[in-house]
């Protein structure tokens, strides 16, 4: 016993197993500030731009809307406002064209609705000259146009292009010439993103050629593109999401930040 | 005394195996994914597999700033401190990537060992051909001299345009990180 005990090879098992409880240790201690936890990324299935424009076509042609059912408002005073929302413009006059819209809380972000679509429940039913009037429950509700009041509260507001009434249109055979020859987007543009706080705020327009269809399109140098289809584009995922769903889009809205104010473009891909 | 220095060797040696085997490698996979986050860099839907001296990672899909752009069918990680490799096998580009490279890259290998501890060399071969990489980590930049395929020189030569040409053929794509 006394010889196996004092032996060389014990001497070494001896060594090794202890060498081996060192290394377990070493791994439990690295394992105590390791995160016990990977990284996963949530991705949506199926996403489709939430993006809806209001067609004009229909806007001019009696709605497919059964109104039957609303009575034909007489008189003013029977009418109540409607507090949380504020009208911002509108189009049209009584069964024809439409409204556009805000809560008062987000001023910035509007709503276009034709006669007959719903906006927070209430069914827009009637144009007039300075008010729209919205029912709800069979009541009738009146949504005044206040044009001071919209102009100071938001210095910054949207406004629409002056192209065409602020309606442009894409042919889509630039947009299908351009996918499949995605080089010849960077010829005529260069876009940067703009980042703020460490998070992507936009996309910047760093080159742009002036005789170029994107030039045609009323886009400049130093605009930032902040939304595309009313989805903010605080992400690479976010553009090519866009850039992927362009084939099915009929209309393209374009919301840049020139000289600080936020300016609107609307396309029609025809 | 050679003795000794031997078998001190051997100590060391072994302790060294010994904590390369008992490493928690999931566990360090999970604190390399959290690093790459901060690059906007994210391995998806994997399946981690600690096969004692290495750490294989089944069937990934790599999101880049939250973009889908490939699919990965093996991870080999190879941490021997001294020696570190990765091996790449079947990655698969993204859809979106296909007018500008071929999308299947049959394989990949990255090296870092301690007798060139200033860079990360390593071979790439797949459809658009064969690839030797060069990771300065001083100068923080990545050198990628393409031989480029036939499949590449028909049918991607916008890409390879837009490449530098070398002395001997190949096409140089440099990045700074």
């Amino acid at each position: 016993m006394n010889k196996v005990s004092n032996s060389k090879m014990l001497q070494i098992i001896t060594k090794l197993l202890i060498l081996i409880a060192l290394s377990k240790l070493f791994a439990l201690v690295l394992l105590w500030y390791l995160p016990g936890n990977g990284i996963d990324v949530k991705i949506k299935k199926n996403y489709r731009p939430p993006y809806q424009r209001v067609n004009f076509t229909n806007m001019l042609t009696p709605s497919h809307t059964d109104t039957k059912g609303y009575k034909k408002t007489k008189q003013m005073g029977e009418h109540r406002s409607i507090t949380d929302m504020t009208l911002v413009g509108l189009y049209g006059s009584k069964n024809y064209g439409y409204a556009i819209v805000a809560m008062k809380s987000n001023l910035k972000k509007t709503s276009i609705i034709g006669v007959g679509e719903t906006y927070n429940g209430y069914i827009l039913k009637e144009i007039n000259n300075d008010n729209v009037v919205f029912t709800k429950d069979g009541k009738n509700y009146i949504l005044r146009f206040v044009k001071q009041k919209t102009k100071n509260v938001s210095i910054n507001r949207v406004t629409h292009d002056e192209i065409d009434n602020g309606v442009a249109n894409i042919s889509r055979q630039d947009i299908k010439f351009f996918e499949k020859n995605p080089q010849k987007i960077w010829k005529q543009i260069a876009i940067k993103e703009v980042m703020e706080d460490g998070k992507i705020k936009g996309f910047k327009i760093m080159r742009i050629n002036k005789n170029s269809k994107f030039a045609a399109l009323g886009l400049q140098k130093g605009d930032i593109i902040i939304k595309a289809n009313n989805i903010d584009l605080t992400s690479y995922k976010a553009v090519m999401n866009i850039y992927k769903n362009i084939n099915k889009l009929s209309e393209i809205s374009l919301v840049v930040l020139r000289n600080n104010t936020e300016k609107e473009l609307v396309y029609e891909i025809h | 005394m050679v003795k000794k220095l031997a078998l001190l060797l051997f100590y060391v040696m072994f302790f060294m195996m010994a904590s390369i085997y008992f490493a928690p490698k999931v566990n360090i996979y999970y604190f390399a994914e959290q690093q790459l986050q901060k690059k906007g860099i994210v391995l998806n839907d994997e399946t981690l597999n600690d096969k004692g001296f290495t750490l294989e990672v089944n069937n990934a899909v790599l999101y880049v700033k939250s973009l889908e752009t490939a699919k990965i069918q093996k991870i080999k990680l190879n941490l021997f401190l001294l020696y570190n490799s990765v091996e790449v096998e079947n990655l698969v580009f993204s859809d979106m990537a296909s007018r500008f490279i071929p999308l299947h890259v049959k394989s990949l290998y990255l090296v870092y060992t301690v007798f060139d501890p200033l860079h990360v060399t390593g071979k790439c071969s797949g459809e658009f051909g064969e690839a030797d990489i060069n990771i300065d980590l001083v100068n923080r930049t990545l050198q990628i001299v393409i031989k480029p395929s036939k499949k590449m020189l028909s049918h991607y030569r916008t890409t390879l345009r837009n490449l530098k040409k070398d002395k001997n053929g190949g096409f140089v794509y440099e990045q700074s990180f």
